[in-house]
Protein backbone atom coordinates (compact mmCIF):
# COMPACT_ATOMS: atom_id res chain seq x y z
CA UNK A 1 0.00 0.00 0.00
CA UNK A 2 2.93 2.30 0.70
CA UNK A 3 4.22 2.16 -2.88
CA UNK A 4 0.88 3.38 -4.17
CA UNK A 5 0.65 6.33 -1.79
CA UNK A 6 2.72 8.84 -3.78
CA UNK A 7 0.82 8.02 -6.98
CA UNK A 8 -2.49 8.22 -5.12
CA UNK A 9 -1.67 11.71 -3.87
CA UNK A 10 -0.67 12.73 -7.41
CA UNK A 11 -3.95 11.35 -8.77
CA UNK A 12 -6.01 13.06 -6.05
CA UNK A 13 -4.36 16.37 -6.92
CA UNK A 14 -5.01 15.94 -10.62
CA UNK A 15 -8.71 15.11 -10.02
CA UNK A 16 -9.14 17.59 -7.22
CA UNK A 17 -12.62 18.78 -8.14
CA UNK A 18 -14.14 15.31 -8.41
CA UNK A 19 -12.54 14.23 -5.16
CA UNK A 20 -13.83 17.29 -3.32
CA UNK A 21 -17.36 16.69 -4.61
CA UNK A 22 -17.31 13.06 -3.50
CA UNK A 23 -15.87 13.89 -0.08
CA UNK A 24 -18.46 16.64 0.47
CA UNK A 25 -21.30 14.31 -0.59
CA UNK A 26 -20.18 11.70 1.89
CA UNK A 27 -19.72 14.40 4.55
CA UNK A 28 -23.28 15.70 4.09
CA UNK A 29 -24.77 12.20 4.15
CA UNK A 30 -22.82 11.36 7.28
CA UNK A 31 -23.91 14.65 8.82
CA UNK A 32 -27.58 13.83 8.27
CA UNK A 33 -27.19 10.33 9.64
CA UNK A 34 -25.22 11.69 12.62
CA UNK A 35 -27.94 14.26 13.41
CA UNK A 36 -30.46 11.44 13.64
CA UNK A 37 -28.09 9.37 15.75
CA UNK A 38 -27.47 12.32 18.07
CA UNK A 39 -31.20 12.88 18.49
CA UNK A 40 -31.93 9.21 19.12
CA UNK A 41 -29.01 8.79 21.52
CA UNK A 42 -30.11 11.75 23.65
CA UNK A 43 -33.83 11.00 23.47
CA UNK A 44 -33.18 7.38 24.25
CA UNK A 45 -31.20 8.40 27.30
CA UNK A 46 -34.01 10.66 28.55
CA UNK A 47 -36.63 7.99 27.98
CA UNK A 48 -34.46 5.47 29.71
CA UNK A 49 -34.25 7.80 32.72
CA UNK A 50 -38.01 8.18 32.71
CA UNK A 51 -38.38 4.42 32.61
CA UNK A 52 -36.18 3.93 35.63
CA UNK A 53 -38.35 3.25 38.64
CA UNK A 54 -41.44 3.85 36.52
CA UNK A 55 -44.41 4.36 38.81
CA UNK A 56 -48.04 3.49 38.69
CA UNK A 57 -50.95 4.38 40.94
CA UNK A 58 -53.40 1.55 41.60
CA UNK A 59 -56.81 2.82 42.76
CA UNK A 60 -58.66 0.21 44.78
CA UNK A 61 -62.39 -0.39 44.79
CA UNK A 62 -64.71 0.16 47.78
CA UNK A 63 -64.58 -3.56 48.58
CA UNK A 64 -60.96 -3.25 49.70
CA UNK A 65 -60.28 -3.57 53.43
CA UNK A 66 -56.97 -3.15 55.29
CA UNK A 67 -57.07 -6.86 56.17
CA UNK A 68 -56.59 -7.65 52.46
CA UNK A 69 -53.26 -5.84 52.34
CA UNK A 70 -50.91 -8.85 52.79
CA UNK A 71 -52.82 -10.86 50.19
CA UNK A 72 -52.84 -7.98 47.69
CA UNK A 73 -49.13 -7.38 48.25
CA UNK A 74 -48.38 -11.04 47.59
CA UNK A 75 -50.45 -11.00 44.41
CA UNK A 76 -48.70 -7.89 43.10
CA UNK A 77 -45.19 -9.13 43.86
CA UNK A 78 -45.92 -12.44 42.13
CA UNK A 79 -46.46 -10.56 38.85
CA UNK A 80 -42.75 -9.69 38.72
CA UNK A 81 -41.06 -6.43 37.78
CA UNK A 82 -42.31 -4.60 40.89
CA UNK A 83 -39.64 -3.22 43.15
CA UNK A 84 -41.65 -1.36 45.79
CA UNK A 85 -45.27 -1.28 47.01
CA UNK A 86 -46.62 1.55 49.17
CA UNK A 87 -50.19 1.47 50.46
CA UNK A 88 -51.86 4.87 50.63
CA UNK A 89 -55.06 4.78 52.68
CA UNK A 90 -57.78 7.24 51.68
CA UNK A 91 -57.20 9.37 54.77
CA UNK A 92 -53.52 9.77 53.90
CA UNK A 93 -54.47 10.55 50.32
CA UNK A 94 -56.80 13.33 51.47
CA UNK A 95 -54.05 14.85 53.63
CA UNK A 96 -51.67 14.71 50.67
CA UNK A 97 -54.25 16.42 48.48
CA UNK A 98 -54.77 19.20 51.06
CA UNK A 99 -51.01 19.78 51.11
CA UNK A 100 -50.83 19.95 47.31
CA UNK A 101 -53.80 22.31 46.97
CA UNK A 102 -52.34 24.62 49.57
CA UNK A 103 -54.50 27.52 50.77
CA UNK A 104 -57.61 26.57 48.81
CA UNK A 105 -58.75 23.73 51.06
CA UNK A 106 -62.03 25.35 52.15
CA UNK A 107 -64.12 23.43 49.65
CA UNK A 108 -62.80 20.14 51.07
CA UNK A 109 -64.33 20.89 54.48
CA UNK A 110 -67.78 20.91 52.85
CA UNK A 111 -67.40 17.26 51.83
CA UNK A 112 -69.38 14.89 54.00
CA UNK A 113 -67.18 11.93 53.30
CA UNK A 114 -63.73 11.29 51.84
CA UNK A 115 -64.21 10.79 48.10
CA UNK A 116 -60.71 9.47 47.52
CA UNK A 117 -60.16 5.72 47.23
CA UNK A 118 -57.51 3.63 48.90
CA UNK A 119 -54.54 3.36 46.61
CA UNK A 120 -51.27 1.55 46.12
CA UNK A 121 -48.21 3.29 44.68
CA UNK A 122 -46.11 0.82 42.74
CA UNK A 123 -42.49 1.41 41.71
CA UNK A 124 -41.31 -0.80 38.84
CA UNK A 125 -37.80 -2.21 38.73
CA UNK A 126 -35.05 -0.18 37.04
CA UNK A 127 -34.92 -0.38 33.21
CA UNK A 128 -38.47 -1.61 32.94
CA UNK A 129 -39.61 -0.84 29.44
CA UNK A 130 -42.85 0.98 28.74
CA UNK A 131 -44.27 -2.26 27.34
CA UNK A 132 -43.40 -4.04 30.57
CA UNK A 133 -45.15 -1.38 32.65
CA UNK A 134 -48.17 -1.58 30.34
CA UNK A 135 -48.36 -5.35 30.67
CA UNK A 136 -48.08 -5.28 34.46
CA UNK A 137 -50.75 -2.54 34.64
CA UNK A 138 -53.12 -4.72 32.59
CA UNK A 139 -52.53 -7.66 34.95
CA UNK A 140 -53.18 -5.46 38.00
CA UNK A 141 -56.32 -3.97 36.47
CA UNK A 142 -57.70 -7.48 36.04
CA UNK A 143 -57.74 -7.99 39.83
CA UNK A 144 -61.24 -7.70 41.38
CA UNK A 145 -60.26 -5.23 44.04
CA UNK A 146 -58.65 -2.81 41.57
CA UNK A 147 -60.63 0.00 40.03
CA UNK A 148 -58.12 1.65 37.73
CA UNK A 149 -54.37 1.86 37.18
CA UNK A 150 -52.75 5.17 36.20
CA UNK A 151 -49.18 5.20 34.76
CA UNK A 152 -49.24 8.07 32.32
CA UNK A 153 -50.40 5.74 29.58
CA UNK A 154 -52.12 8.60 27.84
CA UNK A 155 -49.30 10.97 27.00
CA UNK A 156 -46.38 8.58 27.64
CA UNK A 157 -47.85 5.92 25.38
CA UNK A 158 -48.39 8.50 22.64
CA UNK A 159 -44.86 9.82 23.09
CA UNK A 160 -43.31 6.37 22.78
CA UNK A 161 -45.34 5.64 19.65
CA UNK A 162 -44.29 8.95 18.13
CA UNK A 163 -40.68 8.36 19.10
CA UNK A 164 -40.66 4.91 17.50
CA UNK A 165 -42.27 6.28 14.36
CA UNK A 166 -39.69 9.03 14.19
CA UNK A 167 -36.94 6.49 14.76
CA UNK A 168 -38.17 4.33 11.85
CA UNK A 169 -38.42 7.39 9.62
CA UNK A 170 -34.92 8.38 10.69
CA UNK A 171 -33.56 4.95 9.79
CA UNK A 172 -35.30 5.03 6.42
CA UNK A 173 -34.03 8.51 5.59
CA UNK A 174 -30.52 7.67 6.77
CA UNK A 175 -30.54 4.60 4.59
CA UNK A 176 -31.74 6.68 1.66
CA UNK A 177 -29.05 9.34 2.09
CA UNK A 178 -26.35 6.71 2.43
CA UNK A 179 -27.57 5.07 -0.80
CA UNK A 180 -27.44 8.43 -2.55
CA UNK A 181 -23.89 8.98 -1.28
CA UNK A 182 -22.95 5.48 -2.46
CA UNK A 183 -24.24 6.10 -5.99
CA UNK A 184 -22.56 9.47 -6.23
CA UNK A 185 -19.28 7.94 -5.03
CA UNK A 186 -19.59 5.12 -7.57
CA UNK A 187 -20.29 7.64 -10.31
CA UNK A 188 -17.34 9.80 -9.34
CA UNK A 189 -15.07 6.77 -9.46
CA UNK A 190 -16.42 6.00 -12.91
CA UNK A 191 -15.69 9.56 -14.06
CA UNK A 192 -12.22 9.44 -12.53
CA UNK A 193 -11.59 6.12 -14.20
CA UNK A 194 -12.63 7.43 -17.60
CA UNK A 195 -10.46 10.50 -17.05
CA UNK A 196 -7.55 8.11 -16.49
CA UNK A 197 -8.54 5.55 -19.07
CA UNK A 198 -5.39 6.03 -21.12
CA UNK A 199 -3.27 5.42 -18.08
CA UNK A 200 -5.25 2.31 -17.14
CA UNK A 201 -5.00 1.02 -20.71
CA UNK A 202 -1.25 1.45 -20.68
CA UNK A 203 -1.00 -0.25 -17.29
CA UNK A 204 -2.91 -3.20 -18.69
CA UNK A 205 -0.65 -3.37 -21.74
CA UNK A 206 2.50 -3.56 -19.65
CA UNK A 207 1.05 -6.41 -17.61
CA UNK A 208 -0.51 -4.76 -14.56
CA UNK A 209 -2.85 -7.03 -12.66
CA UNK A 210 -6.36 -5.96 -11.72
CA UNK A 211 -5.18 -5.51 -8.15
CA UNK A 212 -2.39 -3.15 -9.24
CA UNK A 213 -4.83 -1.07 -11.26
CA UNK A 214 -7.64 -1.03 -8.72
CA UNK A 215 -5.65 -0.48 -5.52
CA UNK A 216 -5.00 3.26 -6.06
CA UNK A 217 -8.73 3.76 -6.70
CA UNK A 218 -9.58 1.85 -3.53
CA UNK A 219 -7.11 3.91 -1.53
CA UNK A 220 -8.69 7.07 -2.92
CA UNK A 221 -12.14 5.77 -2.02
CA UNK A 222 -11.06 4.93 1.52
CA UNK A 223 -9.53 8.39 1.93
CA UNK A 224 -12.62 10.11 0.55
CA UNK A 225 -14.86 8.09 2.85
CA UNK A 226 -12.75 8.72 5.93
CA UNK A 227 -12.30 12.43 5.28
CA UNK A 228 -16.00 12.74 4.50
CA UNK A 229 -16.83 11.09 7.81
CA UNK A 230 -14.44 13.32 9.74
CA UNK A 231 -15.82 16.42 8.05
CA UNK A 232 -19.42 15.40 8.74
CA UNK A 233 -18.68 14.81 12.41
CA UNK A 234 -16.79 18.10 12.72
CA UNK A 235 -19.73 20.00 11.22
CA UNK A 236 -22.06 18.23 13.64
CA UNK A 237 -19.77 19.01 16.57
CA UNK A 238 -19.64 22.67 15.60
CA UNK A 239 -23.43 22.79 15.41
CA UNK A 240 -23.77 20.94 18.69
CA UNK A 241 -21.41 23.27 20.55
CA UNK A 242 -23.12 26.33 19.12
CA UNK A 243 -26.69 25.20 19.77
CA UNK A 244 -26.45 23.14 22.95
CA UNK A 245 -25.36 26.00 25.19
CA UNK A 246 -28.12 28.19 23.77
CA UNK A 247 -30.79 25.53 24.27
CA UNK A 248 -29.68 24.80 27.84
CA UNK A 249 -29.74 28.50 28.73
CA UNK A 250 -33.15 29.20 27.20
CA UNK A 251 -35.00 26.06 28.33
CA UNK A 252 -33.34 25.27 31.67
CA UNK A 253 -36.05 27.27 33.51
CA UNK A 254 -38.74 24.96 32.10
CA UNK A 255 -37.14 21.57 31.77
CA UNK A 256 -33.90 19.89 32.68
CA UNK A 257 -32.03 19.06 29.47
CA UNK A 258 -28.72 17.27 29.47
CA UNK A 259 -27.69 16.97 25.81
CA UNK A 260 -24.60 14.94 25.11
CA UNK A 261 -22.59 14.67 21.90
CA UNK A 262 -22.27 11.29 20.23
CA UNK A 263 -20.50 8.65 22.25
CA UNK A 264 -17.06 7.44 21.15
CA UNK A 265 -18.40 4.08 19.96
CA UNK A 266 -20.99 5.94 17.84
CA UNK A 267 -18.27 8.17 16.35
CA UNK A 268 -16.15 5.10 15.59
CA UNK A 269 -19.11 3.40 13.90
CA UNK A 270 -19.80 6.50 11.80
CA UNK A 271 -16.17 6.81 10.70
CA UNK A 272 -15.98 3.13 9.88
CA UNK A 273 -19.23 3.34 7.93
CA UNK A 274 -18.15 6.39 5.94
CA UNK A 275 -14.79 4.81 5.13
CA UNK A 276 -16.54 1.64 4.04
CA UNK A 277 -18.97 3.71 1.97
CA UNK A 278 -16.07 5.33 0.10
CA UNK A 279 -14.46 1.99 -0.59
CA UNK A 280 -17.71 0.23 -1.52
CA UNK A 281 -18.60 2.93 -4.04
CA UNK A 282 -15.25 2.24 -5.70
CA UNK A 283 -15.75 -1.47 -5.58
CA UNK A 284 -19.13 -1.57 -7.31
CA UNK A 285 -18.00 0.94 -9.93
CA UNK A 286 -14.74 -0.81 -10.83
CA UNK A 287 -16.44 -4.19 -10.90
CA UNK A 288 -18.63 -2.93 -13.74
CA UNK A 289 -16.00 -1.15 -15.78
CA UNK A 290 -12.95 -3.41 -15.45
CA UNK A 291 -12.62 -6.87 -16.91
CA UNK A 292 -9.88 -8.99 -18.50
CA UNK A 293 -10.58 -7.69 -22.00
CA UNK A 294 -11.51 -4.15 -20.99
CA UNK B 1 16.47 -12.45 -24.06
CA UNK B 2 16.00 -15.93 -25.61
CA UNK B 3 19.06 -18.13 -25.72
CA UNK B 4 17.47 -20.43 -28.32
CA UNK B 5 17.67 -18.03 -31.20
CA UNK B 6 16.11 -19.45 -34.36
CA UNK B 7 15.56 -22.84 -32.79
CA UNK B 8 11.97 -22.89 -31.47
CA UNK B 9 8.65 -21.36 -32.47
CA UNK B 10 7.86 -18.61 -30.01
CA UNK B 11 4.63 -17.57 -31.75
CA UNK B 12 2.29 -19.92 -33.58
CA UNK B 13 -0.97 -18.98 -35.25
CA UNK B 14 -3.43 -21.62 -36.44
CA UNK B 15 -6.31 -20.54 -38.70
CA UNK B 16 -6.71 -17.25 -36.92
CA UNK B 17 -9.71 -15.16 -37.98
CA UNK B 18 -10.74 -11.86 -36.48
CA UNK B 19 -14.17 -10.39 -37.07
CA UNK B 20 -15.55 -6.98 -36.23
CA UNK B 21 -19.26 -7.35 -36.77
CA UNK B 22 -19.60 -8.66 -40.30
CA UNK B 23 -16.16 -7.48 -41.43
CA UNK B 24 -13.17 -9.83 -41.53
CA UNK B 25 -10.05 -8.03 -40.27
CA UNK B 26 -7.98 -11.23 -40.41
CA UNK B 27 -8.90 -14.22 -42.48
CA UNK B 28 -7.54 -17.67 -41.71
CA UNK B 29 -3.95 -16.78 -40.84
CA UNK B 30 -1.56 -19.62 -40.09
CA UNK B 31 1.95 -18.60 -39.19
CA UNK B 32 5.01 -19.67 -37.21
CA UNK B 33 7.57 -17.24 -35.84
CA UNK B 34 10.84 -18.50 -34.42
CA UNK B 35 12.53 -17.16 -31.34
CA UNK B 36 14.95 -14.35 -32.18
CA UNK B 37 13.47 -13.64 -35.61
CA UNK B 38 12.81 -10.25 -37.10
CA UNK B 39 9.38 -10.11 -38.76
CA UNK B 40 8.12 -7.22 -40.82
CA UNK B 41 4.34 -7.26 -41.21
CA UNK B 42 3.62 -5.19 -44.27
CA UNK B 43 0.57 -4.23 -46.25
CA UNK B 44 -1.59 -1.25 -47.12
CA UNK B 45 -3.92 0.45 -44.62
CA UNK B 46 -6.67 -1.90 -43.52
CA UNK B 47 -4.64 -5.00 -44.37
CA UNK B 48 -4.87 -6.24 -40.78
CA UNK B 49 -1.35 -5.43 -39.55
CA UNK B 50 -2.43 -3.69 -36.33
CA UNK B 51 -5.15 -6.28 -35.72
CA UNK B 52 -2.59 -9.07 -35.85
CA UNK B 53 -0.41 -7.33 -33.28
CA UNK B 54 -3.43 -6.56 -31.03
CA UNK B 55 -4.45 -10.18 -30.77
CA UNK B 56 -0.85 -11.17 -30.04
CA UNK B 57 -0.51 -8.80 -27.09
CA UNK B 58 -3.96 -9.75 -25.83
CA UNK B 59 -5.57 -6.39 -26.46
CA UNK B 60 -8.41 -8.29 -28.14
CA UNK B 61 -9.86 -11.75 -28.00
CA UNK B 62 -9.50 -13.72 -31.23
CA UNK B 63 -12.76 -14.66 -32.98
CA UNK B 64 -11.55 -18.00 -34.37
CA UNK B 65 -8.40 -20.05 -34.41
CA UNK B 66 -5.66 -20.69 -31.93
CA UNK B 67 -2.60 -18.77 -30.87
CA UNK B 68 0.33 -20.18 -28.93
CA UNK B 69 2.79 -17.82 -27.30
CA UNK B 70 5.87 -19.64 -26.04
CA UNK B 71 3.77 -22.81 -25.82
CA UNK B 72 0.88 -21.13 -23.98
CA UNK B 73 -2.51 -21.45 -25.70
CA UNK B 74 -4.22 -18.07 -25.45
CA UNK B 75 -7.68 -19.67 -25.64
CA UNK B 76 -7.03 -21.54 -22.41
CA UNK B 77 -5.43 -18.76 -20.44
CA UNK B 78 -7.34 -17.52 -17.40
CA UNK B 79 -7.97 -13.83 -16.82
CA UNK B 80 -5.69 -13.87 -13.77
CA UNK B 81 -2.76 -15.17 -15.85
CA UNK B 82 -3.21 -12.70 -18.70
CA UNK B 83 -1.19 -9.86 -17.10
CA UNK B 84 1.76 -12.22 -16.63
CA UNK B 85 1.66 -13.24 -20.29
CA UNK B 86 1.48 -9.59 -21.37
CA UNK B 87 4.76 -9.03 -19.51
CA UNK B 88 6.49 -11.25 -22.06
CA UNK B 89 5.89 -8.53 -24.63
CA UNK B 90 7.32 -5.09 -25.07
CA UNK B 91 5.13 -2.82 -27.15
CA UNK B 92 5.84 0.27 -29.20
CA UNK B 93 2.94 2.19 -30.76
CA UNK B 94 2.61 4.82 -33.41
CA UNK B 95 0.98 7.18 -30.89
CA UNK B 96 3.62 6.33 -28.23
CA UNK B 97 1.02 5.67 -25.47
CA UNK B 98 2.93 7.39 -22.70
CA UNK B 99 1.18 8.56 -19.53
CA UNK B 100 1.25 12.33 -19.95
CA UNK B 101 1.26 13.33 -16.28
CA UNK B 102 4.05 10.92 -15.26
CA UNK B 103 7.73 11.62 -15.88
CA UNK B 104 9.83 9.78 -18.44
CA UNK B 105 11.37 7.81 -15.58
CA UNK B 106 7.96 6.82 -14.17
CA UNK B 107 6.65 5.81 -17.58
CA UNK B 108 9.55 3.45 -18.15
CA UNK B 109 9.60 2.27 -14.54
CA UNK B 110 5.92 1.27 -14.71
CA UNK B 111 6.83 -2.01 -16.41
CA UNK B 112 9.08 -3.01 -13.52
CA UNK B 113 6.71 -1.68 -10.84
CA UNK B 114 3.84 -3.86 -12.06
CA UNK B 115 6.25 -6.80 -11.95
CA UNK B 116 6.89 -6.02 -8.29
CA UNK B 117 10.59 -5.20 -8.62
CA UNK B 118 12.45 -3.38 -5.85
CA UNK B 119 13.03 0.39 -6.14
CA UNK B 120 16.83 0.12 -6.30
CA UNK B 121 16.68 -2.40 -9.14
CA UNK B 122 14.08 -0.32 -10.96
CA UNK B 123 16.25 2.78 -10.78
CA UNK B 124 19.30 0.93 -12.09
CA UNK B 125 17.47 -0.72 -14.99
CA UNK B 126 15.50 2.35 -16.01
CA UNK B 127 18.53 4.63 -16.05
CA UNK B 128 20.40 2.02 -18.10
CA UNK B 129 17.77 1.84 -20.84
CA UNK B 130 17.34 5.62 -20.82
CA UNK B 131 21.10 5.90 -21.36
CA UNK B 132 20.95 3.41 -24.24
CA UNK B 133 18.07 5.29 -25.85
CA UNK B 134 19.73 8.65 -25.26
CA UNK B 135 16.99 9.92 -22.93
CA UNK B 136 18.90 9.89 -19.65
CA UNK B 137 18.97 13.66 -19.32
CA UNK B 138 15.21 13.90 -19.79
CA UNK B 139 14.30 11.41 -17.06
CA UNK B 140 12.35 14.00 -15.07
CA UNK B 141 10.57 15.53 -18.04
CA UNK B 142 6.91 14.98 -18.84
CA UNK B 143 6.12 13.40 -22.22
CA UNK B 144 4.20 16.37 -23.66
CA UNK B 145 7.39 18.44 -23.34
CA UNK B 146 9.29 16.04 -25.61
CA UNK B 147 9.46 15.85 -29.40
CA UNK B 148 7.86 12.94 -31.26
CA UNK B 149 11.18 11.23 -31.76
CA UNK B 150 12.07 11.60 -28.09
CA UNK B 151 8.70 10.25 -27.00
CA UNK B 152 9.12 7.23 -29.22
CA UNK B 153 12.59 6.59 -27.78
CA UNK B 154 10.99 6.65 -24.32
CA UNK B 155 8.40 4.18 -25.61
CA UNK B 156 11.21 1.93 -26.86
CA UNK B 157 12.90 2.22 -23.47
CA UNK B 158 9.67 1.14 -21.80
CA UNK B 159 9.28 -1.73 -24.25
CA UNK B 160 12.74 -3.15 -23.53
CA UNK B 161 13.31 -2.38 -19.84
CA UNK B 162 11.62 -5.61 -18.73
CA UNK B 163 13.84 -7.63 -21.13
CA UNK B 164 10.87 -9.18 -22.91
CA UNK B 165 11.32 -12.09 -25.24
CA UNK B 166 9.09 -10.48 -27.87
CA UNK B 167 8.95 -6.84 -28.96
CA UNK B 168 5.95 -5.73 -31.00
CA UNK B 169 5.99 -2.39 -32.76
CA UNK B 170 2.93 -1.03 -34.53
CA UNK B 171 4.00 1.62 -37.05
CA UNK B 172 6.71 2.85 -34.65
CA UNK B 173 8.00 5.42 -37.12
CA UNK B 174 4.63 6.50 -38.51
CA UNK B 175 4.62 9.93 -36.93
CA UNK B 176 8.37 10.61 -36.97
CA UNK B 177 10.74 12.43 -39.28
CA UNK B 178 13.24 10.25 -41.11
CA UNK B 179 16.15 10.92 -38.76
CA UNK B 180 14.13 10.12 -35.63
CA UNK B 181 12.62 7.11 -37.37
CA UNK B 182 16.03 5.71 -38.21
CA UNK B 183 17.22 6.26 -34.64
CA UNK B 184 14.25 4.30 -33.26
CA UNK B 185 14.73 1.47 -35.73
CA UNK B 186 18.45 1.32 -34.93
CA UNK B 187 17.54 0.88 -31.26
CA UNK B 188 15.15 -1.95 -32.07
CA UNK B 189 17.74 -3.51 -34.34
CA UNK B 190 20.20 -3.44 -31.47
CA UNK B 191 17.81 -5.41 -29.28
CA UNK B 192 17.20 -7.85 -32.09
CA UNK B 193 20.90 -8.50 -32.31
CA UNK B 194 20.81 -9.27 -28.59
CA UNK B 195 18.30 -12.06 -29.25
CA UNK B 196 14.86 -10.48 -28.99
CA UNK B 197 12.09 -11.55 -31.33
CA UNK B 198 10.91 -8.39 -33.10
CA UNK B 199 7.66 -7.94 -35.01
CA UNK B 200 7.18 -4.59 -36.71
CA UNK B 201 4.00 -3.64 -38.52
CA UNK B 202 4.81 -1.03 -41.12
CA UNK B 203 3.98 -0.06 -44.67
CA UNK B 204 7.51 1.34 -45.12
CA UNK B 205 9.77 -1.57 -46.09
CA UNK B 206 12.66 0.65 -47.13
CA UNK B 207 13.32 1.80 -43.57
CA UNK B 208 14.04 -1.78 -42.43
CA UNK B 209 17.54 -1.95 -43.90
CA UNK B 210 19.06 -1.79 -40.43
CA UNK B 211 17.78 -5.29 -39.74
CA UNK B 212 20.30 -7.78 -41.10
CA UNK B 213 17.88 -10.56 -41.87
CA UNK B 214 14.30 -11.58 -41.26
CA UNK B 215 11.03 -12.23 -42.99
CA UNK B 216 8.43 -10.01 -44.55
CA UNK B 217 4.85 -11.19 -43.99
CA UNK B 218 2.61 -9.37 -46.42
CA UNK B 219 -1.05 -8.97 -45.60
CA UNK B 220 -3.86 -7.75 -47.81
CA UNK B 221 -7.52 -7.50 -46.84
CA UNK B 222 -6.83 -9.62 -43.77
CA UNK B 223 -5.29 -12.49 -45.76
CA UNK B 224 -1.75 -13.72 -45.91
CA UNK B 225 -0.54 -12.56 -49.29
CA UNK B 226 2.99 -13.86 -49.07
CA UNK B 227 6.08 -14.48 -46.98
CA UNK B 228 9.50 -13.46 -48.22
CA UNK B 229 12.97 -13.33 -46.75
CA UNK B 230 14.60 -10.00 -45.98
CA UNK B 231 18.34 -10.09 -46.73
Amino acid sequence: MIRFSSNVLTDIRSNRFLNIITTMTIALSILLVSVFMLFFENTGRVLSAWNQGGRAMVYLSNSFTPAMRPNVKEQLLSMGGIEKIVFIPKTQALERLKREIGSKTQFLSTLQENPLPDAIEITMTTHSSFDRIQKTASQIEALDIVDTVEYGQGWLGRFFKLFNLFKMTGYAMSGLFLMIALFITANTVRLTFYARQTEVEIMRLVGATDGFIKTPFYVEGLLQGFLGGVLGILILLTGYLTLSSGISQNLSAYVYLDIHFLSWPAVAIILFSSTFLGWFGCFISLKQILGPWK
Amino acid sequence: MSANRGKSNIIRLFNVTQRYGGKLALNNITLDIKSGEFILISGPSGAGKSTLLKILYLAEQVSEGQILIDGINLARISSTRMPFLRRRFGMVFQDFKLIPNRTVFDNVALVLKVAGEKPAYIKKKVMHVLRVTGMEKKANHLPPTLSGGEQQRVAVARAVVGEPAIILADEPTGSLDSESAQRVLDLLSGYHQNGATILIASHNIEQMDCFSRGRNIALEDGKLKGISTIL
